[in-house]
């Protein structure tokens, strides 16, 4: 089974009095393991569908099942259970809290879990794993940008997510540093992690496994997957 | 600080680290609640040593009950009969007779009242020198008049009235061996001896007694007795005066609440304001942090925790200046106390309830003023938090 997927997808938002179309009836099926770009340009509605991948949003017609459970039947509360069980994020701005430690940064998902040893020493090893082990003590402030989004990676794995979501994660890095960011994705999905990212960048998608484009809330062209295709319903 | 006493608590962590990010707010919105607490707790104190104070000067008010002739009455004085009539009411040990009148120092000196008393143990204090057991002469000076005249026990006291005698004026003279200097004594004890010098009542030739006191052992004994005398006496015309005074007493106690409660009223003003500026700092807070709080709700943080981490936030600013404010509450208060009280440590049990009031006034009206915030930042989508 899919880790995720969404049939007819259509998000609407009402801005100003006029009702918009950011997707406009897409299917979509991500695979555990399995490394994702989606490309496009803005405005063509991919951080909408981030947001509804990352169950932060709900569509406004079509379904959205996340292992065969349909989003739109949660409560917000076991949508925000879902999110920290099974969903990690990486942001283009790494959002990290500026008034807590790299490690307490990392530690931020579980913090309110009890726990503190374990969550503590998972910590520590994901952080020494995204080779800032001598860093986990430092504050945001006194990490580069590449540090801080290995910060916010090793953020989104401490509950040991099925599905990492990134925004844009080397839009604030340079190239040098961005691939080092989007190789350690390349490690997260052979963990049996789907990693999905939205882009701007061309060369993210040389490290994907299928890209997909969305143009005007459509899909347009995805390895092994377009729009409404019937038969492959895969993004 | 304590770092892994704070990690046991996640959600005061968080809230206690965020408020180290804007530290000048921070101390200023913890300095309102400090003033605050401080205007409730030392208000209230002030308002105790106050009322201690007075009452100090006023004396104990107890249950006592005053007798006197009104003018109504024929022979205008208090008889023989009449006490004898009172002590069946009320029971002769806890009725004490006064006799009365104004005498002078010798030369044209000061005013001084004559007290004519059958038992001053029931009465007095001695402050020095000793009151005979068969006290038939002597006198009883009171403290006051004693310092401002030199006098001890063993001297000489030589007082001096006007009477008339066969119709012509004279001044007769009077010499008195002082026994015992009393204690003074507050505004409303009867008979007062500070200014005053007490006789055996037989040594001074009144007619009559000027003054019934009942000593009675509570207010609702008092107003019985009071009803009993009134009855037996004031049939046609009213003609003895009783004077209770626990009514007195219940009417300075009802203005002292009401003085408290006004300075109280002052000091929760300024809590109410303190705790509008916890809601501006916070909301300032929520406003510059609308991404975080979208990043914890996105990784899996519920609005209640989301709730919990500001609410948090708001009950360190009320705690911190609650504990503060009490201080220096404490501080204020010692100051009160010894310029009204003579002791700097004397925190009565009322006191202490003030403190403990606006301690809790302080704490409670952080939380309430961090609520709004706290929704608000709560309610918020994640989506539209992260977009900024």
């Amino acid at each position: 089974m899919s880790l995720i997927t969404g049939t007819d997808v259509v998000k609407e938002y009402v801005t100003g009095g006029e009702t918009v179309r950011a997707l406009k009836g897409i299917d979509f099926a991500v695979e555990r393991g399995e490394f994702v770009s989606i490309v496009g340009p803005s405005g063509s509605g991919k951080s909408t569908l981030l947001n509804i991948l990352g169950l932060l949003d709900t569509p406004t017609s079509g379904i959205v099942e996340l292992d065969g459970a349909d989003v739109a039947e949660m409560t917000t509360k076991e949508r925000t259970d879902r999110r920290s069980e099974t969903i990690g994020f990486v942001f283009q701005s790494f959002f990290l809290v500026p008034t807590l430690t790299a490690r307490e940064n990392v530690e931020v998902p579980r913090l309110l879990a009890g726990e503190p040893k374990e969550t503590t020493r998972r910590a520590t090893e994901l952080l020494e794993r995204m080779g800032l082990g001598d860093r986990t003590d430092h504050y945001p402030d006194e990490l580069s940008g590449g540090q801080k989004q290995r910060v916010a990676i090793a953020r989104s794995l401490i509950n040991d997510p099925d599905l990492l979501l990134a925004d844009e994660p080397t839009g604030n890095l340079d190239r040098e540093t961005g691939d080092v960011i989007l190789d350690e994705f390349g490690n997260i999905c052979n963990e049996d992690v789907a990693v999905v990212t939205v882009t701007h960048d061309d060369y993210v998608a040389d490290y994907a496994d299928r890209v997909v484009e969305l143009i005007d809330g459509r899909i347009v062209s995805g390895e092994g997957g377009s729009e409404r295709s019937g038969g492959d319903t895969r993004v | 600080m304590f770092e892994w006493l704070w990690r046991r608590v996640p959600t005061f962590l968080m809230a206690r680290r965020n408020l180290s990010r804007a530290r000048t707010r921070t101390a200023l919105a913890i300095l309102a609640i400090v003033i605050g607490v401080v205007a409730i707790s030392s208000l209230g104190m002030f308002g105790v040593a106050f009322k201690d104070a007075q009452l100090d000067t006023i004396g104990e008010i107890g249950s006592d009950l005053q007798l006197s002739a009104t003018g109504e009455k024929d022979p205008s004085y208090i008889t023989e009969n009449d006490l004898a009539a009172l002590e069946r009411i009320a029971g002769a040990d806890s009725t004490v007779p006064l006799k009365q009148r104004q005498m002078q120092m010798v030369d044209g000196g000061d005013s001084v009242t004559m007290y004519g008393v059958v038992e001053p143990d029931d009465l007095y204090e001695v402050h020095a020198g000793s009151i005979p057991g068969n006290w038939r002469k002597g006198a009883l000076v009171g403290q006051t008049l004693a310092d401002r005249n030199d006098l001890e026990p063993g001297n000489k006291l030589e007082l001096e009235r006007t009477t008339t005698r066969d119709g012509e004026q004279v001044t007769v003279t009077e010499t008195y061996r002082v026994q015992a200097i009393l204690k003074d004594e507050g505004q409303a004890s009867p008979a007062r001896p500070n200014n005053a010098v007490v006789l055996p009542a037989e040594q001074l030739d009144t007619d009559g007694y000027t003054q019934i006191i009942v000593q009675t052992s509570g207010a609702t004994e008092a107003n019985a007795t009071a009803m009993e005398i009134r009855e037996t006496f004031n049939g046609r015309e009213d003609v003895i005066n009783v004077f209770e005074r626990a009514d007195v007493s219940d009417q300075i106690n009802q203005a002292f609440r009401q003085i408290n409660l006004f300075l109280i009223g002052i000091g929760a003003i300024s809590l109410v304001v303190a705790g509008v500026s916890i809601t501006n700092v916070m909301l300032m807070s929520v406003i510059e942090r609308k991404q975080e709080i979208g990043v914890l709700r996105a990784v899996g943080y519920h609005r209640m925790d989301v709730l919990r981490i500001m609410l948090a936030e708001a009950a360190l600013l009320g705690l911190t200046g609650a504990v503060l404010g009490t201080l220096f509450s404490f501080a204020v208060g010692a100051l009160i106390n010894g310029a009204l009280l003579g002791d700097p440590l004397a925190f009565s049990g009322e006191a202490l309830r003030y403190a403990v009031l606006g301690f809790g006034f302080g704490v409670s009206a952080s939380i309430v003023g961090g609520l709004y915030p706290a929704w608000k930042a709560a309610k918020a989508e994640p989506v539209e938090a992260l977009r900024g």
